[in-house]
C-alpha cells in the first residue's frame, strides 16, 4: 500500500481524474483531453528515445497516419451510429504497420542516419497525404466525423469524452511502464547504453529496435486516433516534420532521457506554453525558441534531470 | 531538346544547392554539430543584403553582408553551439532548431513581416538564348559564384596547411587536439566560415525568391539531405550530391511534377540505405 | 523527492492557467473571436485582415447594438490543427459565440468543424476553396471571399474572349489550386479552346526554372496560373526572369495586391482576377487612404482582398446583429445574415448573402499589371464582373442550407 502511495503515476492519475473539477482549469476540457493523449504519445515516444536511444523524428507520421486511419475507418466502414472502437483499432493497426515497416528497413541504422531516414519517411507521408485528395481530402482534410455513443455513454458530451481519454491513458501508461520495467525494457536500455556490448552478449539488437519501434508506433497511432475523435477531423499538417520535432522537444525538455515521467512533465509544459504564450504576445515564438535554448543549455538532461541531480546530491 | 535544357538547368541548380549545403557540411564535419541555425544565417544574409545593397552597391554588399553574418555566427558559437560540442548530435540539432525559431521571429520583429524585393544586378539581368536553349544570366552568375565557393573551400581543405588540420579534425578530433592544435579555435573559425558561406548563399537566392523571414527553412532540409547523401564532411561528396538533387528536381518535372518535392527524400533514403555513410563518407567524429 | 515533483507539477499547472482565469471574468462586451495567423510566415496577411476588422469597428464607433465590441485574437499559425485547438479554447473558456477570420481554406474548414460542433457562428474571411460553400458547407459558417468558381471563371472568361484559346495550366498542388484550374478549364472546354498542358507544382516550391522551361517549350497563348503565398512571389519574379511574358499572356485566377506590391515594375505584368481593387471607386480610394494613415506598417498600403474581407465581415456581422436585435442568440443572427444585403461594403452595390450556400456575393475584378507603375499604382482595372454570374450554380453545387 505504501509503495502504491509513493507511486507518482497514481498521483498523476488522481490529478487528471479530478481535472474537470479543478476550479478554472477544469474549463479547459478539450485541452485536458489533448494533454492526456499527448501523454500517451510522448510516453510511447520515450520508449524509443529515452529507453532505446532511437532518435526518431518520424513519430508525427504515425500520429498523423493514426488520425487519418481513424477518420477513414469511421467514414468508410463504421459510419454514423457505427462503433467507436473501430476507429481506435484502425489507428493502432495503421500506426503499428507504418512504424513496423519503417522500423524493419532502418533497424540497423544509428544516430543521425536513423533520424534522417525517419524524417524522410515523414516527409514522404506528408507529401502524399497533402495531395491525395480522394483519400485524405488533401489540404481540406477529412471532416464529418461525429462522436456517437460508446457503451451507451453519449460521447458528444466533452466530459464523457475526456474520461474515455483518461481511461485509455491510464491503461496505456500502465502498459508502457510495465514494458519499460520488464526484461524487454531493460534489454532496450542495454541496447542504448552499449550497442556493441549487448550484441556480444547475444542480444539481437536490431530485432529489439524493430519491435520497440513498432510498439511505440502503435501507441502513437492510438493517440492520433483519439486526437481525430477529439477534433472530429483529420489534417495533413500534423504529419509535417516540424510536428515530429515538437514531440522530441517536449520529451527532451521534460527530461525523457533520465526519467520515465519526463515526457509527462515535458508535454504538460510544452502544450500549456504553446497555448498560453501565443495569447500574450504576437512574437511569442521568439520567447518560446529562446527559452527552449536557455533551458536546455542550462539543464542538458531536461527538467526531470534537475530533480534527479538534486535528489542524488541529497542522498 | 527540353530534356537537355532541363538537365543543364539541373546542373546550375545543383551547384547552388551544393554551395548552400557546404557550410552545413563543414560545421557538421569539424564540430559534429548539426547546425539548424544554418537556415537563419541564410536568411540574415538576405536581409542584411536587402538593407544595404542600394546604399553601398551590389558587389560591396555581397562581401559586407556575409561578413556581418559571420559576426553573428561568431556570437552564436560563443553563446549556444559551444555548449553542445561532444553531446549527442541530435541534442545540438534541437537546440539550434529552437534558436533558429526564435531568431526567425526576431527578424520579423526587426525587419517587419512583409516580403521585400531585391533586384538582380544590372550586369546579369537578362537571358541568353541559343536556338531553343534559354539561360537566365543571373542563374549563370549564381552558378559561377557557387562553383567558385565550392572550389575555394575544396582548395582550402586539400591544399592549405590549416585545411589539412581541419580535415584531420573531422576524423579524429582528440588526436588533433593532442598534437597541439587548438581545436576550439578551429571550431569557431569553421562556424564563422560556414555562416559566411550561408549568408552569401542567401544573397544569391534573394533576387529569385524575394526576401521573407521564412526563406531559410526551405533550404534547411535539402542541405541536410545533401550532406548525408554526400557523406559527412566530404566536399566532393557534397558537390556530387548537390548536383544529383539539382538534376532530380529539374528532370523530375518531366516524370512526376507533383512529387518533385519528395523526390530528394526518396533519393536520400535509397542512398543512405545502400551506402550507410553516404556516397563519399568515411568514418568521422559523430559516430 | 517524488512529492516535490508532484507539487511542482500542480504549481506549474496553476501558474499557467491563472492569467486565463483572470481574463474570463467580465461578460458585458460583445466578444468576437478572431482566428488568424499572428506569428509565422503569413503573419503579415493575418495582420492585414485584422486591420480591416479594426478599421470597420472604429467606423462603427466600437459599438454594436450599443454594446462595446472586443476583438479577441488567437494565433492560427496558418495551421488547421492549431486553429481548431485555439478555437475550442475560445468557446470553452471565453464563452465566445462569434468567430471570424482565417487567411486560408484549410484553417477555415477546421474552424468551421468546431463551430458546427459547438453551434457558434463563424464568418470565414479569406479562404477561397469551393468546398467551404459546397461539400463542407455548414449552417454555422458564412464566407466573405468569393469562391474559386467565381474567380476562376472570371479570369477564364476574360482570357478566352481577349487573350487566346490555347492554354497551359500551372497549378499549386493542393485542393485550392486544383479548384482554380478546374473552373478555368470549365470555361476553356465550353468555349472550344485547347488545353496544351498542365504542370502541378508542390507547396513550398521556390525554384520554378524546370516548370518554366517546360512552359516555354509549349506553344500556348495563355499561361493560366493558380498559385498563392510566398511561392507565388517567387514564381512571379521568375516569370519575368525567364521572359515568359514575351511568349504568352500570363493570367492568374486569383492575385493579391500584397504579393505584387514588393516586386519590381517589370514583374507586375500579367492579367489577374482579384476580389477587390482599391481604385474601383471613390469610396474605396478614400478608405484606402485612411487605411494607410492608420496602418502605415501594414503589408499593403491600400485595401486588398485581406483587409477588405475583414472589413466586410465586421460590417455584415454588425448589420445582422442590429437586424436580429441580439448578439447572444446565434440562431437568430444566422437567420438575419441569410439573405442580408450589406450596404456598408464601400461599393455602389450591396453585398448579398446567399441563403442557399452562405456565400457573400459581390464583385470580381479583372486587372492588368502595370509594368511602369510604382507605389500603389501597380495595376489598372480592365473589367468588373458580378460574382453571381460565375458562382457555382445549383446544378454544380446542390447544397441547400435553407433546408434543415
Amino acid at each position: 500500500m505504501r509503495r502504491l502511495l509513493k507511486d507518482p503515476l497514481l498521483w498523476i492519475f488522481l490529478v487528471f481524474a479530478l481535472y474537470p473539477a479543478i476550479p478554472y482549469i477544469g474549463n479547459f476540457i478539450s485541452l485536458g483531453s489533448e494533454l492526456l493523449l499527448w501523454f500517451i504519445f510522448t510516453l510511447s515516444f520515450n520508449l524509443c528515445l529515452g529507453q532505446t536511444g532511437l532518435p526518431s523524428f518520424g513519430h508525427g507520421a504515425f500520429y498523423g497516419l493514426g488520425s487519418y486511419a481513424a477518420a477513414i475507418t469511421y467514414l468508410k466502414l463504421s459510419g454514423e451510429g457505427g462503433g467507436f472502437l473501430a476507429p481506435l483499432v484502425g489507428g493502432i493497426v495503421v500506426g503499428t504497420a507504418a512504424a513496423g515497416l519503417l522500423g524493419w528497413f532502418i533497424k540497423d541504422k544509428r544516430g543521425v542516419y536513423f533520424a534522417m531516414l525517419t524524417v524522410a519517411f515523414t516527409q514522404v507521408c506528408f507529401g502524399i497525404c497533402w495531395r491525395w485528395d480522394e483519400v485524405t481530402g488533401g489540404e481540406a482534410g477529412l471532416s464529418g466525423i461525429v462522436r456517437t455513443t460508446f457503451l451507451g455513454i453519449d460521447m458528444k458530451n466533452l466530459h464523457n469524452f475526456y474520461y474515455l481519454c483518461f481511461v485509455v491513458f491510464v491503461i496505456a501508461a500502465l502498459i508502457i511502464r510495465s514494458i519499460s520495467r520488464s526484461c524487454f525494457g531493460l534489454s532496450l536500455q542495454s541496447v542504448r547504453q552499449n550497442h556493441i556490448r549487448s550484441q556480444y552478449l547475444g542480444y539481437n539488437c536490431n530485432m529489439y529496435k524493430f519491435v520497440v519501434y513498432a510498439l511505440s508506433g502503435a501507441f502513437a497511432g492510438l493517440s492520433g486516433a483519439l486526437y481525430c475523435l477529439l477534433t472530429q477531423s483529420a489534417f495533413a499538417d500534423i504529419l509535417d516534420w516540424s510536428k515530429s520535432g515538437d514531440v522530441v522537444m517536449a520529451t527532451l525538455l521534460g527530461g525523457g532521457t533520465v526519467s520515465f515521467y519526463g515526457p509527462i512533465v515535458g508535454s504538460l509544459i510544452f502544450i500549456i506554453c504553446k497555448n498560453l504564450l501565443s495569447s500574450l504576445w504576437d512574437h511569442w515564438l521568439f520567447i518560446y525558441g529562446m527559452s527552449f535554448v536557455i533551458i536546455l543549455c542550462l539543464f542538458p538532461t531536461g527538467l526531470m534531470g534537475v530533480f534527479k541531480r538534486r535528489a542524488a546530491s541529497k542522498a | 531538346m527540353l530534356t537537355l535544357s532541363l538537365f543543364l538547368n539541373g546542373i546550375v541548380l545543383g551547384l547552388v544547392y551544393a554551395a548552400v549545403a557546404l557550410g552545413f557540411s563543414l560545421v557538421l564535419g569539424v564540430s559534429g554539430v548539426i547546425n539548424f541555425a544554418h537556415s537563419i544565417t541564410f536568411t540574415f544574409g538576405a536581409y542584411f543584403f536587402w538593407a544595404m545593397y542600394k546604399h553601398v552597391g551590389y558587389l560591396p554588399a555581397m562581401l559586407l553582408a556575409p561578413a556581418a553574418v559571420a559576426v553573428i555566427g561568431f556570437f552564436v558559437e560563443r553563446l549556444v553551439i559551444r555548449r553542445v560540442y561532444g553531446q549527442d548530435p541530435l541534442f545540438g540539432l534541437l537546440i539550434t532548431l529552437g534558436f533558429a525559431m526564435g531568431m526567425e521571429e526576431l527578424i520579423r520583429m526587426v525587419f517587419g513581416p512583409a516580403t521585400h524585393n531585391v533586384d538582380a544586378p544590372s550586369f546579369a539581368n537578362g537571358v541568353i538564348i541559343f536556338g531553343n536553349f534559354l539561360y537566365s544570366q543571373y542563374r549563370l552568375f549564381i552558378a559561377l559564384v557557387a562553383a567558385i565557393m565550392v572550389a575555394a573551400v575544396w582548395l582550402f581543405t586539400e591544399k592549405s596547411r590549416y585545411g589539412t588540420v581541419v580535415k584531420a579534425g573531422m576524423f579524429n578530433s582528440e588526436m588533433v587536439g593532442a598534437l597541439g592544435h587548438d581545436l576550439y579555435k578551429m571550431r569557431i573559425w569553421i562556424l564563422v566560415l560556414g555562416s559566411f558561406i550561408a549568408g552569401l548563399a542567401g544573397i544569391l537566392a534573394a533576387p529569385i525568391w524575394s526576401v521573407k523571414s521564412g526563406m531559410g527553412s526551405s533550404i534547411l532540409m535539402p542541405s541536410f539531405l545533401i550532406v548525408l547523401m554526400g557523406g559527412l564532411g566530404s566536399i566532393p561528396g557534397t558537390l556530387v550530391a548537390g548536383l544529383m538533387v539539382g538534376i532530380t528536381l529539374s528532370m523530375g518535372v518531366l516524370v512526376a511534377p507533383r512529387f518533385v518535392d519528395i523526390m530528394p527524400y526518396i533519393l536520400m533514403g535509397l542512398i543512405v540505405y545502400f551506402w550507410p555513410r553516404g556516397l563519399m563518407g568515411q568514418q568521422n567524429i559523430i559516430e | 523527492m517524488r512529492k516535490t515533483i508532484f507539487i511542482c507539477l500542480l504549481g506549474t499547472l496553476a501558474l499557467f492557467f491563472a492569467p486565463w482565469a483572470a481574463t474570463s471574468q467580465a461578460q458585458e462586451p460583445i466578444k468576437i473571436g478572431v482566428i488568424s495567423p499572428v506569428s509565422g510566415n503569413y503573419g503579415d496577411h493575418g495582420a492585414l485582415e485584422r486591420a480591416g476588422m479594426e478599421m470597420a469597428l472604429a467606423e462603427l464607433g466600437g459599438k454594436i447594438l450599443g454594446r462595446p465590441v472586443e476583438l479577441v485574437v488567437a494565433d492560427s499559425e496558418t495551421n488547421a490543427d492549431t486553429a481548431g485547438r485555439r478555437v475550442r479554447a475560445f468557446i470553452e473558456v471565453d464563452g465566445i459565440k462569434l468567430l471570424m477570420g482565417a487567411v486560408n481554406s484549410s484553417v477555415a474548414m477546421a474552424v468551421a468543424a468546431v463551430a458546427t460542433e459547438r453551434q457558434v457562428l463563424y464568418i470565414a474571411t479569406n479562404g477561397n476553396s469551393d468546398e467551404l460553400t459546397s461539400s463542407k458547407a455548414t449552417r454555422y459558417m458564412f464566407r466573405v471571399a468569393p469562391s474559386m468558381a467565381s474567380l476562376g471563371r472570371a479570369a477564364g472568361t476574360y482570357a478566352i474572349e481577349n487573350l487566346g484559346k490555347r492554354w497551359f495550366f500551372l497549378t499549386h498542388d493542393y485542393s485550392w489550386g486544383h479548384s482554380g484550374t478546374r473552373w478555368a478549364k470549365d470555361v476553356l472546354t465550353k468555349n472550344g479552346g485547347t488545353e496544351v498542358g498542365e504542370v502541378k507544382f508542390p507547396m513550398g516550391t521556390r525554384d520554378f526554372s524546370a516548370q518554366l522551361l517546360q512552359v516555354r517549350d509549349s506553344d500556348a497563348d495563355v499561361l493560366m496560373i493558380t498559385a498563392a503565398g510566398f511561392d507565388n512571389v517567387a514564381l512571379m519574379k521568375q516569370l519575368a526572369e525567364y521572359k515568359i511574358h514575351d511568349k504568352m499572356k500570363v493570367v492568374y485566377t486569383l492575385q493579391e495586391f500584397v504579393d505584387i506590391y514588393p516586386l519590381q515594375p517589370q514583374e507586375h505584368r500579367g492579367y489577374y482576377a482579384t476580389e477587390v481593387s482599391w481604385d474601383e471607386n471613390d469610396q474605396l480610394k478614400a478608405a484606402s487612404e485612411k487605411f494607410h494613415q492608420q496602418y502605415p506598417k501594414a503589408a499593403s498600403p491600400v485595401f486588398d482582398n485581406g483587409n477588405y474581407n475583414g472589413y466586410v465581415a465586421i460590417m455584415a456581422l454588425a448589420e445582422a446583429i442590429e437586424k436580429a436585435g441580439t448578439a447572444d442568440d446565434v440562431e437568430k443572427i444566422i437567420a438575419a445574415l441569410e439573405g442580408l444585403e450589406i450596404t456598408k461594403n464601400l461599393r455602389d452595390k450591396p453585398t448579398y448573402v446567399d441563403p442557399r450556400t452562405h456565400q457573400f456575393l459581390s464583385k470580381v475584378v479583372m486587372v492588368e499589371g502595370n509594368p511602369q507603375g510604382s507605389g500603389s499604382d501597380i495595376w489598372k482595372i480592365i473589367r468588373t464582373y458580378d460574382a453571381t454570374q460565375f458562382d457555382m450554380t445549383p446544378e454544380e453545387n446542390p447544397i441547400d442550407l435553407t433546408k434543415k
